[in-house]
Protein backbone atom coordinates (compact mmCIF):
# COMPACT_ATOMS: atom_id res chain seq x y z
CA UNK A 1 0.00 0.00 0.00
CA UNK A 2 2.97 2.41 0.93
CA UNK A 3 1.17 4.64 2.05
CA UNK A 4 3.17 6.88 5.05
CA UNK A 5 1.86 7.35 8.37
CA UNK A 6 0.77 10.22 10.21
CA UNK A 7 1.89 9.83 13.29
CA UNK A 8 4.32 6.89 14.12
CA UNK A 9 7.62 6.54 12.19
CA UNK A 10 7.48 3.03 13.40
CA UNK A 11 6.17 1.89 9.82
CA UNK A 12 4.61 -0.81 11.32
CA UNK A 13 3.51 -3.25 8.05
CA UNK A 14 -0.30 -3.24 9.51
CA UNK A 15 -0.76 0.08 9.85
CA UNK A 16 -2.77 0.84 7.27
CA UNK A 17 -2.62 4.44 5.87
CA UNK A 18 -4.46 8.01 8.03
CA UNK A 19 -4.28 5.73 11.21
CA UNK A 20 -3.40 7.53 14.55
CA UNK A 21 -2.73 6.28 17.83
CA UNK A 22 -5.54 5.41 20.07
CA UNK A 23 -3.93 7.08 22.90
CA UNK A 24 -3.70 10.44 20.70
CA UNK A 25 -7.30 10.45 19.66
CA UNK A 26 -8.68 9.76 22.90
CA UNK A 27 -7.32 12.51 24.34
CA UNK A 28 -8.77 15.03 21.53
CA UNK A 29 -12.09 13.24 21.69
CA UNK A 30 -15.34 11.91 23.27
CA UNK A 31 -13.56 8.59 23.56
CA UNK A 32 -11.90 6.20 25.80
CA UNK A 33 -9.27 4.80 24.52
CA UNK A 34 -10.76 1.31 24.11
CA UNK A 35 -13.34 2.96 22.63
CA UNK A 36 -11.20 3.94 20.03
CA UNK A 37 -9.85 0.79 19.79
CA UNK A 38 -13.45 -0.54 18.97
CA UNK A 39 -13.74 1.91 16.60
CA UNK A 40 -10.65 0.76 14.68
CA UNK A 41 -12.51 -2.82 14.37
CA UNK A 42 -15.43 -1.04 12.39
CA UNK A 43 -12.99 1.19 10.82
CA UNK A 44 -11.20 -1.58 9.35
CA UNK A 45 -14.60 -3.34 8.27
CA UNK A 46 -16.11 -0.45 6.42
CA UNK A 47 -12.25 0.63 4.67
CA UNK A 48 -11.90 -2.60 3.14
CA UNK A 49 -15.25 -3.59 2.16
CA UNK A 50 -14.84 -2.08 -1.34
CA UNK A 51 -11.05 -0.69 -2.04
CA UNK A 52 -9.31 -2.59 -0.40
CA UNK A 53 -6.54 0.61 1.04
CA UNK A 54 -7.43 0.83 4.49
CA UNK A 55 -9.11 3.96 3.71
CA UNK A 56 -12.77 4.47 3.72
CA UNK A 57 -14.05 5.83 0.08
CA UNK A 58 -17.38 7.20 -1.30
CA UNK A 59 -18.73 3.66 -1.91
CA UNK A 60 -17.63 2.43 1.22
CA UNK A 61 -19.89 4.72 3.47
CA UNK A 62 -22.97 4.66 1.40
CA UNK A 63 -22.39 0.44 1.20
CA UNK A 64 -22.39 0.44 5.10
CA UNK A 65 -25.34 3.21 5.24
CA UNK A 66 -27.71 1.83 2.79
CA UNK A 67 -26.16 -2.01 1.90
CA UNK A 68 -25.96 -0.75 -1.79
CA UNK A 69 -22.48 1.32 -2.99
CA UNK A 70 -24.66 2.47 -5.78
CA UNK A 71 -26.86 5.18 -6.21
CA UNK A 72 -26.48 8.63 -4.49
CA UNK A 73 -27.91 10.25 -1.07
CA UNK A 74 -27.58 14.31 -0.48
CA UNK A 75 -27.45 13.46 2.96
CA UNK A 76 -24.58 11.02 3.09
CA UNK A 77 -22.83 13.01 0.64
CA UNK A 78 -23.13 15.56 3.12
CA UNK A 79 -21.95 13.98 5.77
CA UNK A 80 -18.98 12.00 3.96
CA UNK A 81 -17.60 15.60 2.88
CA UNK A 82 -17.91 16.77 6.34
CA UNK A 83 -16.08 13.74 7.98
CA UNK A 84 -13.44 13.98 5.10
CA UNK A 85 -11.86 16.66 7.16
CA UNK A 86 -8.39 16.86 4.75
CA UNK A 87 -11.12 17.08 1.50
CA UNK A 88 -9.17 14.60 -0.29
CA UNK A 89 -12.42 12.35 -0.97
CA UNK A 90 -11.57 9.96 1.68
CA UNK A 91 -11.92 9.27 4.90
CA UNK A 92 -9.23 7.97 6.94
CA UNK A 93 -9.13 6.74 10.72
CA UNK A 94 -7.97 10.27 12.50
CA UNK A 95 -10.88 12.01 10.58
CA UNK A 96 -13.46 9.08 11.23
CA UNK A 97 -12.64 9.27 15.02
CA UNK A 98 -13.04 12.63 15.33
CA UNK A 99 -16.05 13.54 13.30
CA UNK A 100 -17.70 10.24 15.07
CA UNK A 101 -16.78 12.08 18.39
CA UNK A 102 -19.12 14.92 17.83
CA UNK A 103 -21.97 12.54 17.86
CA UNK A 104 -21.21 10.94 20.86
CA UNK A 105 -24.12 11.59 23.11
CA UNK A 106 -21.87 13.22 25.87
CA UNK A 107 -20.43 15.34 23.06
CA UNK A 108 -20.76 19.38 23.62
CA UNK A 109 -23.98 20.45 22.10
CA UNK A 110 -21.92 23.52 20.56
CA UNK A 111 -19.95 20.75 18.55
CA UNK A 112 -23.11 19.09 17.66
CA UNK A 113 -24.95 22.30 16.57
CA UNK A 114 -21.93 24.11 14.34
CA UNK A 115 -22.07 20.18 12.83
CA UNK A 116 -25.28 19.97 11.54
CA UNK A 117 -25.33 23.64 10.58
CA UNK A 118 -22.57 23.00 8.34
CA UNK A 119 -24.30 19.56 6.64
CA UNK A 120 -27.30 21.82 6.31
CA UNK A 121 -25.32 24.57 4.58
CA UNK A 122 -25.20 22.64 1.48
CA UNK A 123 -23.21 24.94 -0.88
CA UNK A 124 -21.09 26.19 2.16
CA UNK A 125 -21.94 29.96 1.96
CA UNK A 126 -21.84 30.19 6.23
CA UNK A 127 -25.45 30.41 6.03
CA UNK A 128 -28.41 27.78 5.31
CA UNK A 129 -30.66 29.23 2.74
CA UNK A 130 -34.82 28.58 2.45
CA UNK A 131 -33.56 27.21 -0.88
CA UNK A 132 -31.25 24.55 0.72
CA UNK A 133 -34.03 23.67 2.87
CA UNK A 134 -36.54 23.42 0.00
CA UNK A 135 -33.70 21.00 -1.62
CA UNK A 136 -33.37 18.89 1.59
CA UNK A 137 -36.72 18.21 1.79
CA UNK A 138 -37.75 16.99 -1.14
CA UNK A 139 -34.52 14.99 -1.51
CA UNK A 140 -36.18 13.13 2.02
CA UNK A 141 -39.28 12.78 0.20
CA UNK A 142 -37.64 11.44 -2.97
CA UNK A 143 -35.79 8.82 -0.68
CA UNK A 144 -38.67 7.74 1.19
CA UNK A 145 -40.45 7.42 -2.22
CA UNK A 146 -43.23 9.77 -0.23
CA UNK A 147 -45.53 12.09 -2.23
CA UNK A 148 -46.24 15.13 -1.32
CA UNK A 149 -47.84 18.57 -3.05
CA UNK A 150 -45.34 21.00 -4.49
CA UNK A 151 -47.62 23.76 -1.90
CA UNK A 152 -47.14 21.51 1.05
CA UNK A 153 -43.67 21.41 1.24
CA UNK A 154 -43.62 25.00 -0.26
CA UNK A 155 -45.85 25.45 3.57
CA UNK A 156 -43.24 23.35 5.33
CA UNK A 157 -40.56 25.30 4.58
CA UNK A 158 -42.10 28.50 4.74
CA UNK A 159 -43.03 27.56 8.22
CA UNK A 160 -39.58 26.36 9.82
CA UNK A 161 -37.96 29.22 7.81
CA UNK A 162 -40.50 31.49 9.58
CA UNK A 163 -39.62 30.01 13.16
CA UNK A 164 -35.84 30.33 12.74
CA UNK A 165 -34.92 32.89 10.83
CA UNK A 166 -35.66 35.62 13.31
CA UNK A 167 -34.01 38.48 11.21
CA UNK A 168 -36.25 37.69 8.21
CA UNK A 169 -33.67 38.20 6.20
CA UNK A 170 -33.88 35.09 4.39
CA UNK A 171 -31.19 32.76 5.36
CA UNK A 172 -30.80 31.15 8.78
CA UNK A 173 -27.29 32.49 10.13
CA UNK A 174 -25.12 30.24 12.94
CA UNK A 175 -26.84 32.08 15.90
CA UNK A 176 -30.29 31.81 14.79
CA UNK A 177 -29.82 27.82 14.38
CA UNK A 178 -28.30 28.22 17.49
CA UNK A 179 -31.56 29.57 18.85
CA UNK A 180 -33.47 27.37 16.81
CA UNK A 181 -32.01 23.90 18.32
CA UNK A 182 -32.46 25.61 21.98
CA UNK A 183 -36.44 25.71 20.68
CA UNK A 184 -36.73 22.43 19.32
CA UNK A 185 -34.01 20.14 20.35
CA UNK A 186 -35.49 17.68 17.99
CA UNK A 187 -33.27 19.21 15.32
CA UNK A 188 -30.90 18.02 16.33
CA UNK A 189 -31.63 14.29 16.93
CA UNK A 190 -29.56 12.79 14.15
CA UNK A 191 -26.49 14.15 15.79
CA UNK A 192 -26.62 11.70 18.56
CA UNK A 193 -25.69 7.94 18.08
CA UNK A 194 -26.51 5.61 21.74
CA UNK A 195 -24.62 3.16 19.73
CA UNK A 196 -21.53 4.99 20.44
CA UNK A 197 -21.81 4.25 24.39
CA UNK A 198 -21.82 0.72 23.80
CA UNK A 199 -19.40 -0.05 21.44
CA UNK A 200 -16.51 -1.59 23.22
CA UNK A 201 -18.96 -4.30 23.39
CA UNK A 202 -20.16 -3.71 19.88
CA UNK A 203 -16.85 -4.22 18.77
CA UNK A 204 -14.47 -6.31 21.25
CA UNK A 205 -10.80 -5.68 19.99
CA UNK A 206 -9.11 -8.26 20.12
CA UNK A 207 -6.32 -7.67 17.65
CA UNK A 208 -5.64 -4.19 19.15
CA UNK A 209 -4.00 -5.93 22.13
CA UNK A 210 -1.06 -6.95 20.04
CA UNK A 211 -0.92 -4.12 18.40
CA UNK A 212 -1.18 -1.81 21.43
CA UNK A 213 2.12 -3.59 22.53
CA UNK A 214 4.06 -3.19 19.23
CA UNK A 215 3.69 0.78 19.69
CA UNK A 216 4.59 0.73 23.02
CA UNK A 217 7.64 2.93 23.72
CA UNK A 218 7.29 4.61 20.68
CA UNK A 219 5.89 8.28 21.20
CA UNK A 220 4.39 10.72 18.45
CA UNK B 1 -26.85 19.13 27.32
CA UNK B 2 -28.42 16.42 29.44
CA UNK B 3 -32.13 17.90 28.61
CA UNK B 4 -31.09 16.67 24.79
CA UNK B 5 -29.89 13.51 25.44
CA UNK B 6 -33.24 13.00 27.49
CA UNK B 7 -35.18 13.81 24.57
CA UNK B 8 -37.33 11.00 23.28
CA UNK B 9 -36.65 11.97 19.69
CA UNK B 10 -33.20 10.71 20.45
CA UNK B 11 -34.70 7.57 21.66
CA UNK B 12 -37.12 6.72 19.05
CA UNK B 13 -35.72 4.83 16.11
CA UNK B 14 -32.57 3.92 18.07
CA UNK B 15 -33.95 1.42 19.59
CA UNK B 16 -30.93 -1.34 19.71
CA UNK B 17 -33.06 -4.60 19.86
CA UNK B 18 -31.46 -6.48 16.75
CA UNK B 19 -27.69 -5.28 17.62
CA UNK B 20 -27.58 -5.45 21.16
CA UNK B 21 -30.33 -7.60 22.47
CA UNK B 22 -31.20 -5.25 25.27
CA UNK B 23 -34.65 -3.96 24.58
CA UNK B 24 -35.35 -0.64 26.35
CA UNK B 25 -37.79 0.00 28.75
CA UNK B 26 -40.42 2.59 26.97
CA UNK B 27 -42.33 4.03 29.83
CA UNK B 28 -40.13 7.27 30.49
CA UNK B 29 -39.88 7.55 27.20
CA UNK B 30 -43.79 7.90 26.51
CA UNK B 31 -44.06 10.76 29.40
CA UNK B 32 -41.90 12.33 27.80
CA UNK B 33 -43.57 11.93 24.50
CA UNK B 34 -46.25 12.95 25.84
CA UNK B 35 -45.09 16.46 27.51
CA UNK B 36 -43.18 17.05 24.08
CA UNK B 37 -46.28 16.47 21.41
CA UNK B 38 -48.66 18.82 23.90
CA UNK B 39 -45.90 21.65 23.33
CA UNK B 40 -45.53 21.33 19.56
CA UNK B 41 -48.83 20.05 18.29
CA UNK B 42 -50.37 22.35 15.90
CA UNK B 43 -53.45 20.15 14.70
CA UNK B 44 -56.91 20.38 15.82
CA UNK B 45 -57.37 16.44 16.91
CA UNK B 46 -60.27 17.21 19.06
CA UNK B 47 -61.77 13.71 18.13
CA UNK B 48 -58.72 12.05 18.78
CA UNK B 49 -56.62 10.61 21.66
CA UNK B 50 -53.41 10.57 20.15
CA UNK B 51 -51.37 13.64 20.14
CA UNK B 52 -48.89 12.76 17.29
CA UNK B 53 -45.51 15.03 17.21
CA UNK B 54 -45.13 17.32 14.86
CA UNK B 55 -42.35 17.91 12.60
CA UNK B 56 -40.00 20.78 11.65
CA UNK B 57 -38.41 20.69 8.30
CA UNK B 58 -35.34 20.00 9.89
CA UNK B 59 -37.19 17.45 11.33
CA UNK B 60 -38.02 15.94 8.48
CA UNK B 61 -34.68 15.88 6.65
CA UNK B 62 -33.24 14.27 10.24
CA UNK B 63 -35.45 11.48 9.19
CA UNK B 64 -32.75 10.52 5.92
CA UNK B 65 -30.90 7.39 6.39
CA UNK B 66 -27.77 9.30 4.99
CA UNK B 67 -28.04 11.08 7.90
CA UNK B 68 -28.84 7.63 10.04
CA UNK B 69 -24.91 6.43 11.22
CA UNK B 70 -26.38 3.95 13.14
CA UNK B 71 -26.29 2.27 10.01
CA UNK B 72 -22.64 2.20 10.33
CA UNK B 73 -23.06 -0.01 13.63
CA UNK B 74 -25.49 -2.59 12.91
CA UNK B 75 -23.48 -5.71 11.98
CA UNK B 76 -25.83 -8.02 10.52
CA UNK B 77 -27.64 -7.90 7.25
CA UNK B 78 -30.67 -7.13 9.36
CA UNK B 79 -31.62 -3.57 9.15
CA UNK B 80 -33.78 -2.46 10.87
CA UNK B 81 -36.76 -2.87 8.90
CA UNK B 82 -38.97 -0.03 8.02
CA UNK B 83 -40.98 1.99 6.10
CA UNK B 84 -42.88 5.20 5.84
CA UNK B 85 -46.26 5.98 4.75
CA UNK B 86 -48.05 9.20 4.07
CA UNK B 87 -51.90 9.56 4.46
CA UNK B 88 -53.85 12.85 4.55
CA UNK B 89 -56.28 10.93 6.93
CA UNK B 90 -56.42 12.03 10.60
CA UNK B 91 -54.34 10.06 13.03
CA UNK B 92 -57.08 8.75 14.62
CA UNK B 93 -58.15 7.15 11.63
CA UNK B 94 -54.19 5.30 11.22
CA UNK B 95 -54.79 3.93 14.91
CA UNK B 96 -57.79 2.70 13.78
CA UNK B 97 -56.68 1.08 11.11
CA UNK B 98 -53.80 -0.58 12.74
CA UNK B 99 -56.26 -1.83 15.64
CA UNK B 100 -57.92 -3.80 12.36
CA UNK B 101 -54.67 -5.03 11.33
CA UNK B 102 -53.52 -5.85 14.82
CA UNK B 103 -57.09 -7.96 15.41
CA UNK B 104 -57.04 -10.25 12.40
CA UNK B 105 -53.41 -10.95 13.04
CA UNK B 106 -54.49 -11.67 16.77
CA UNK B 107 -51.94 -8.88 17.55
CA UNK B 108 -51.49 -7.37 21.03
CA UNK B 109 -51.82 -3.34 20.48
CA UNK B 110 -50.44 -0.90 23.08
CA UNK B 111 -51.29 3.03 22.10
CA UNK B 112 -49.58 5.63 23.77
CA UNK B 113 -49.62 9.47 22.06
CA UNK B 114 -48.32 9.42 18.93
CA UNK B 115 -46.93 5.56 19.38
CA UNK B 116 -48.64 2.29 18.72
CA UNK B 117 -47.10 -0.71 19.60
CA UNK B 118 -48.23 -4.10 18.05
CA UNK B 119 -47.22 -7.04 19.56
CA UNK B 120 -47.52 -10.59 17.79
CA UNK B 121 -48.70 -13.51 20.19
CA UNK B 122 -47.10 -16.11 18.16
CA UNK B 123 -43.96 -17.26 18.66
CA UNK B 124 -41.67 -16.82 15.59
CA UNK B 125 -38.09 -17.89 14.57
CA UNK B 126 -36.67 -14.97 16.94
CA UNK B 127 -39.55 -14.99 19.51
CA UNK B 128 -42.92 -12.50 19.15
CA UNK B 129 -42.96 -10.71 16.32
CA UNK B 130 -43.58 -6.88 17.99
CA UNK B 131 -43.64 -3.46 15.88
CA UNK B 132 -43.85 0.51 16.57
CA UNK B 133 -45.61 2.55 14.50
CA UNK B 134 -45.27 5.93 14.80
CA UNK B 135 -47.69 8.68 13.92
CA UNK B 136 -45.82 12.31 13.08
CA UNK B 137 -47.35 15.46 12.07
CA UNK B 138 -45.67 16.83 9.09
CA UNK B 139 -48.56 19.78 8.72
CA UNK B 140 -52.01 19.73 9.65
CA UNK B 141 -53.13 17.36 6.74
CA UNK B 142 -50.93 15.73 6.25
CA UNK B 143 -49.01 12.81 8.71
CA UNK B 144 -46.13 10.53 8.08
CA UNK B 145 -46.33 6.94 9.96
CA UNK B 146 -43.18 5.10 10.51
CA UNK B 147 -43.82 1.54 10.69
CA UNK B 148 -40.90 -0.19 12.42
CA UNK B 149 -40.26 -4.19 13.23
CA UNK B 150 -39.14 -3.48 17.20
CA UNK B 151 -38.98 -7.30 17.85
CA UNK B 152 -38.24 -10.21 16.03
CA UNK B 153 -37.33 -11.87 12.85
CA UNK B 154 -36.89 -9.51 9.96
CA UNK B 155 -38.50 -12.08 6.97
CA UNK B 156 -41.76 -12.11 9.35
CA UNK B 157 -41.77 -8.69 9.71
CA UNK B 158 -41.48 -8.41 5.89
CA UNK B 159 -44.12 -10.86 5.44
CA UNK B 160 -46.69 -9.07 8.02
CA UNK B 161 -45.91 -5.39 6.22
CA UNK B 162 -46.23 -7.44 2.69
CA UNK B 163 -49.39 -9.43 3.73
CA UNK B 164 -51.64 -7.26 6.55
CA UNK B 165 -49.82 -3.96 6.67
CA UNK B 166 -49.45 -2.50 3.25
CA UNK B 167 -52.58 -3.76 1.87
CA UNK B 168 -54.47 -2.23 4.82
CA UNK B 169 -53.03 1.12 4.77
CA UNK B 170 -53.56 1.21 1.06
CA UNK B 171 -57.01 2.74 1.56
CA UNK B 172 -55.91 5.95 4.05
CA UNK B 173 -52.50 6.67 2.60
CA UNK B 174 -51.38 7.81 -0.69
CA UNK B 175 -49.46 5.93 -2.72
CA UNK B 176 -45.58 5.56 -3.13
CA UNK B 177 -44.01 6.74 -6.27
CA UNK B 178 -43.43 2.81 -6.48
CA UNK B 179 -46.59 1.83 -6.01
CA UNK B 180 -48.30 4.51 -8.43
CA UNK B 181 -46.30 2.78 -11.37
CA UNK B 182 -47.33 -0.56 -10.05
CA UNK B 183 -51.20 0.29 -10.23
CA UNK B 184 -50.85 1.28 -13.88
CA UNK B 185 -51.72 4.89 -12.56
CA UNK B 186 -50.14 7.65 -14.94
CA UNK B 187 -46.46 8.02 -13.02
CA UNK B 188 -46.13 10.97 -11.24
CA UNK B 189 -42.80 12.92 -12.87
CA UNK B 190 -40.08 14.53 -10.90
CA UNK B 191 -41.05 17.85 -11.38
CA UNK B 192 -44.91 17.84 -11.19
CA UNK B 193 -45.73 16.02 -7.82
CA UNK B 194 -48.99 17.69 -7.12
CA UNK B 195 -51.29 16.33 -6.07
CA UNK B 196 -54.20 17.50 -6.12
CA UNK B 197 -56.68 16.03 -2.95
CA UNK B 198 -54.26 17.54 -0.45
CA UNK B 199 -55.60 20.89 0.65
CA UNK B 200 -53.47 23.34 2.98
Amino acid sequence: MGCALSSSSKGSRRAPPGYEEPAVLAAQTSFTVNEVEALYELYKKLSFSIVKDGLIHKEEFLLALFRTSKGANLFADRVFDLFDLKRNGVIDFGEFVRSLSIFHPKAPKADKTAFAFKLYDLRGTGYIEKEELREMVVALLDESDLCLSDCAVEAIVDNTFGQADSNCDGRIDPDEWEQFVNKYPTSLRNMSLPYLQDITAAFPSFVMYSEVEDYSGIDK
Amino acid sequence: MDKLIEHPWFKKGYKPAVMLGTPRSSNSLNDVQAAFSTDHKEAEEPDSPLKPVSLNAFDIISLSKGFDLSGLFEQNQEQKASSRFMTHKPASAIVSKLEQIAETESFKVKKQDGLVKLQGSKEGRKGQLAIDAEIFEVTPSCYVVEVKKSAGDTLEYERFCKKDLRPSLKDICWSTQAEEKNASLPPLTPSSKSITRNAI
